[in-house]
């Protein structure tokens, strides 16, 4: 019985040195790079004129907001006024090619809005920061029928950045859905303008891309934002947003 | 009694042996002491937070984690460092020079490795392609099937990087592309199964490659979502994964999270918020005394 316990514990013993090297982790932790880091002086040389060129570009001031206007489910001072722009820019393109013979809304996901839009004077930096990606406005042409699957889709999802449309969502199901004041049509057509990065599957809107017809309108989403924050500017108008109602969620 | 009498003899025999075979053991495997540093979710975060930000006043920027990096080598002799994914997007920094200068300083740092996020994409895959062409450090992806795509020349499956008497496994985990990312911008990758690949991978350089620890940078994200794989899933689901470094959630994870693996062996996640504010630092020792390195954990955790 020995000898088989000798040999038991051999076993397990050479089979302990042959194993790969035994590890433990002894701490884990995050270190803040603030302030009293300096920075290393050949890395900062290396970046200052890359540094200097960006800031010229993003340190002009272009307006000025009233109050921070921030981003959250199911609707915020920022995705309306992010969805207005939208609908606006769409509007005046339909307009001027004369093309506006179908109902407008506007769809901007708030999860593609990254920060605030902070009080006080605006700079293209501040704008760049909201709105970093490069995605342009595209006008989707939808059925009646995808355009009524896109608000409850929206309803399971808690909101998004809408312009154009009133909905009321109770328990995560569309109760209600006006759009332009009238109830949906879904035997008609409507026109979607969104980013393309939603029209292309982003986000997963899956009842969104693929459309009876859909066109660029060569602006990007941000170059939309700065002018109209200028427009403001030269018409002496400051940046007033908040929620209007355009979601209501009932629990 | 005639139990107990076979119960000591046992005893004493197993502890003869046992000293034996351990002093054996001791002079094949010497202490070694890494330290990995990582960073995730940059998001091209070059200077430093604006002293009036909300969350993050002065925090961050590439100086002075470069400097930072520094003094740890100064004092570790084997320090390995790593990102886990999106280092591009976020900055103007990103739109007008296209992440050249983020890839350039993560070179000039001295960064071992780095894997794929999905925001690497928002360029489209050719402009990503010339990014990873100009790096100095190795892209690892495990799980992306990459046939008759570019990015398989350019990337590798995964990396093995000695320190000391230590190798180590480098495997990257992608996050699934669709609906993430603008499907224009990435043709030819399949995403397959984190879990399979990656269990895969491991398995492989810790048998074959013999390597003594598997680190997975991820960029799956950190828990639980409905459809879909995250580094918690992975954790619980492998068996030759040691540790996690994370990204895509954006978590602050004050101290890694253990979770136990398929085997009932502990697994590490760690995540480091994002913008670059944080650097995470995870000191592993080989071969150690136990109680000793199990006290110094319950210190610091």
């Amino acid at each position: 019985m020995n000898k088989h316990i000798i040999l038991l514990f051999s076993i397990i013993l050479l089979c302990g040195c042959k194993q790969n090297n035994e590890a433990t982790l002894v701490s884990g932790k995050l270190i803040t790079t603030d302030h009293l880091i300096a920075n290393d002086t050949s890395m900062q040389r290396y970046i200052q004129p890359y540094k200097v060129d960006i800031d010229k570009k993003m340190d002009r001031i272009i307006g000025h907001s009233t109050r921070e206007l921030t981003s959250y489910f199911p609707e915020s001072p920022l995705s309306n006024f992010m969805s207005d722009i939208i609908q606006d820019r769409a509007k005046k393109y339909l307009e001027q090619n004369k093309a506006d013979s179908l109902q407008l809304i506007s769809l901007m996901n708030i999860k593609g809005i990254r920060t605030a839009l902070p009080k006080g004077a605006i700079t293209i930096r501040h704008i760049f920061e909201i709105m970093p990606f490069e995605n342009e406005i595209v006008i989707l042409t939808l059925s009646g029928k995808n355009i009524q699957k896109l608000f409850e889709h929206i309803s399971t999802t808690n909101g998004e950045g809408i312009s154009g449309a009133t909905i009321t969502i109770s328990n995560n199901t569309l109760s209600k859905l006006r759009i332009g004041g009238k109830e949906i049509d879904t035997s008609g057509n409507y026109y979607l303008a969104t980013s393309d990065y939603l029209a292309n599957g982003g986000d997963f809107f899956t009842m969104i891309t693929s459309p009876l017809h859909s066109e660029s309108i060569g602006c990007k989403i941000r170059e939309a934002i700065i002018e109209h924050i200028e427009e403001l500017n030269q018409n002496q108008q400051k940046v007033v947003y908040s929620t209007d109602g355009r979601i209501k969620v009932i629990k | 009694m005639g139990n107990r009498r076979d119960f000591l003899k046992t005893v004493s025999l197993g502890t003869a042996i046992g000293t034996l075979g351990l002093s054996s053991c001791i002079t094949n495997n010497r202490i070694t002491k890494i330290t990995i540093l990582h960073t995730n979710d940059v998001h091209s975060h070059i200077d430093p937070f604006p002293a009036n930000h909300r969350k993050f006043p002065n925090q961050g920027g590439f100086a002075r984690r470069a400097a930072l990096v520094k003094q740890i080598r100064k004092e570790e002799e084997h320090v390995l460092l790593l990102d886990a994914g999106d280092i591009f997007q976020g900055t103007p920094y990103f739109n007008f020079y296209k992440g050249e200068l983020e890839i350039k300083l993560m070179g000039d740092m001295g960064y071992d490795a780095a894997t794929i996020g999905n925001h690497e994409f928002d360029n489209g895959e050719h402009e990503l392609c010339k990014q990873i062409s100009k790096a100095d450090f190795p892209f690892i992806i495990t799980n992306y099937g990459l046939d008759g795509n570019k990015l398989k020349t350019l990337t590798h499956p995964y990396k093995i990087i000695q320190k000391g008497n230590i190798r180590i496994g480098i495997i990257g985990l992608g996050i699934k592309l669709e609906g993430l990312v603008s499907p224009n911008n990435y043709k030819n990758i399949t995403y397959n199964n984190p879990i399979i690949e990656g269990e895969k991978a491991a398995s492989f350089l810790k048998e074959k490659e013999n390597c003594d620890y598997i680190i997975a940078l991820s960029h799956l994200g950190y828990d639980l979502k409905e459809g879909m794989i995250r580094d918690i899933d992975v954790a619980k689901n492998t068996t030759n994964i040691d540790l996690i470094l994370g990204g895509h959630s954006h978590i602050f994870l004050d101290t890694p999270t253990a979770i136990k693996n398929k085997a009932d062996k502990r697994v590490y996640i760690g995540q480091t918020g994002w913008g670059g504010v944080k650097l995470g630092r995870i000191d592993i020792v080989f071969n150690g005394d136990k109680k000793e390195t199990e006290l110094a954990l319950q210190a610091h955790l």
